[in-house]
């Protein structure tokens, strides 16, 4: 039994290190994986799988090979190249990590309070604004609502399912933003965060490129001018012109600059109108 | 039956072409190089229907200090026949573009291409 125990001592004794490393590294490339999936940091996420990784492959080596020499890491290797201590080599890799995690945990936080960190939307300074009550709803908008439950929350519907009326309606009781993206028959809706649209930067990107169709509009909250923001200006997804916002007064139609919104556009009009007398006959 | 077909393959007038209308009407009354600038931008419309199923559009502007919408040009279409009626139509010289929702100083984007004069 002592010779056991002691065997497992020693074992302990020479190896700890690399089991400690295997260990720290599993739980970088798995916080890491997190922040890059939820958005919260992409480049500290990344810097955190990346160290992970470098930590679970020493680890690994060291145990079925032996150390070669200290045994570092090639992050380690490069600490120490660069000051020539080695304890500072040693705790490199714990200091990386602790930075991007501490970067990371501010993104996260974020997310966990329902603020992700990109803006699509937004409506400015707004004005003091009375909610109604659930009763104001139609059955169909409660339906859609109960869809969209939380702040931040996004479902796609049938395109007859749901209209950027029933989202202004919705609003008046929420008082959040709601935008609406169109695709083929269906319709995707993003719940913002009282007069702001929020969302991680991986679905910023996607929204800009267009994969979830066509901005149709968004609203602002009962009491926020309706007005375009800068930041609504520049959300309009690429090989779009134009879309809308929805708020007190009606709607407005917004392009990428104040200079094309046009509103009495002479020959938008006509081929509207054009489309109508023709479809008449 | 064959009428019933007739009624069905009417186009039903959407919204945006109830304000291709609605717009077309008010520049025939406001010639276009009669309007000020920030008009547009700081315009919005709202659609309803009257008694007799017509769509009403209205074009309003907001003031700032009462964030509540005025309209200034209200019309009824016919969304069969796209007859339009203008309910009402007010003065432009009364709004004044500073105190209205909307209205942004276009010079306050640096990053908007300025407008390229038409030859």
């Amino acid at each position: 039994m002592d010779t056991w125990a002691g065997q497992a001592g020693d074992w302990t004794w020479n190896n700890g290190q690399d089991v400690a490393r295997i260990g720290f590294g599993t739980f970088d490339v798995a916080l890491g994986v997190s922040m890059v999936w939820t958005g919260a940091g992409t480049l500290p996420g990344i810097g955190l799988i990346a160290i992970g990784l470098d930590q679970l492959a020493t680890g690994a080596m060291n145990l079925r090979y032996g150390r070669i020499g200290q045994g570092f890491s090639i992050i380690e290797f490069g600490a120490y190249s660069a000051t020539g201590d080695a304890t500072l080599a040693i705790l490199t890799p714990g200091i990386l990590s602790l930075g991007f995690g501490s970067l990371g945990s501010l993104g996260r936080l974020g997310v966990r309070a329902g603020v992700p960190g990109v803006v699509i939307a937004g409506s400015g300074e707004g004005g003091a604004f009375g909610l109604l009550s659930l009763s104001y709803l139609g059955n169909r908008q409660l339906a859609i609502h109960r869809a969209l439950a939380e702040s931040g929350a996004t479902a796609f519907f049938l395109k007859r399912g749901v209209s950027m009326r029933d989202l202004r309606a919705i609003g008046r009781v929420t008082g959040d933003e709601y935008a609406m993206y169109t695709l083929g028959s269906r319709r995707f809706v993003i719940r913002g965060y009282a007069n702001e649209i929020r969302v991680t930067e991986v679905m910023a990107a996607a929204l800009s490129a267009g994969r979830y169709g066509r901005w149709s509009g968004h609203t602002h909250p009962p009491g926020f001018p309706i007005s375009a923001s800068t930041v609504d200006r520049w959300s309009i997804p690429l090989g779009q012109q134009r879309s809308a916002v929805w708020g007190d007064g009606g709607f407005r139609r917004f392009h990428r600059t104040p200079q094309l919104d046009k509103m009495f556009d002479e020959e938008l009009n006509r081929i509207l109108m054009r489309r109508y007398y023709a479809g008449q006959q | 039956m064959q009428a019933n077909n007739k009624a069905r393959s009417k186009p039903r007038m959407d919204d945006e072409t109830a304000i291709a209308f609605a717009s077309h009407e008010f520049v025939g009354r406001h010639p276009q190089e009669t309007l000020p600038e920030w008009l547009a931008r700081c315009t919005t419309v709202s659609i309803g229907k009257d008694a007799q199923r017509r769509l009403l559009v209205c074009f309003c502007v907001t003031p700032l200090s009462t964030n509540s919408s005025v309209g200034y040009f209200t019309v009824a279409i016919d969304p069969n026949t796209a007859e339009t009626t203008v309910l009402l139509d007010c003065d432009l010289s009364e709004f004044v573009g500073e105190t209205l929702q909307g209205f942004v100083p276009l010079t306050g984007y640096p990053w908007a291409t300025p407008p390229v004069a038409s030859k």
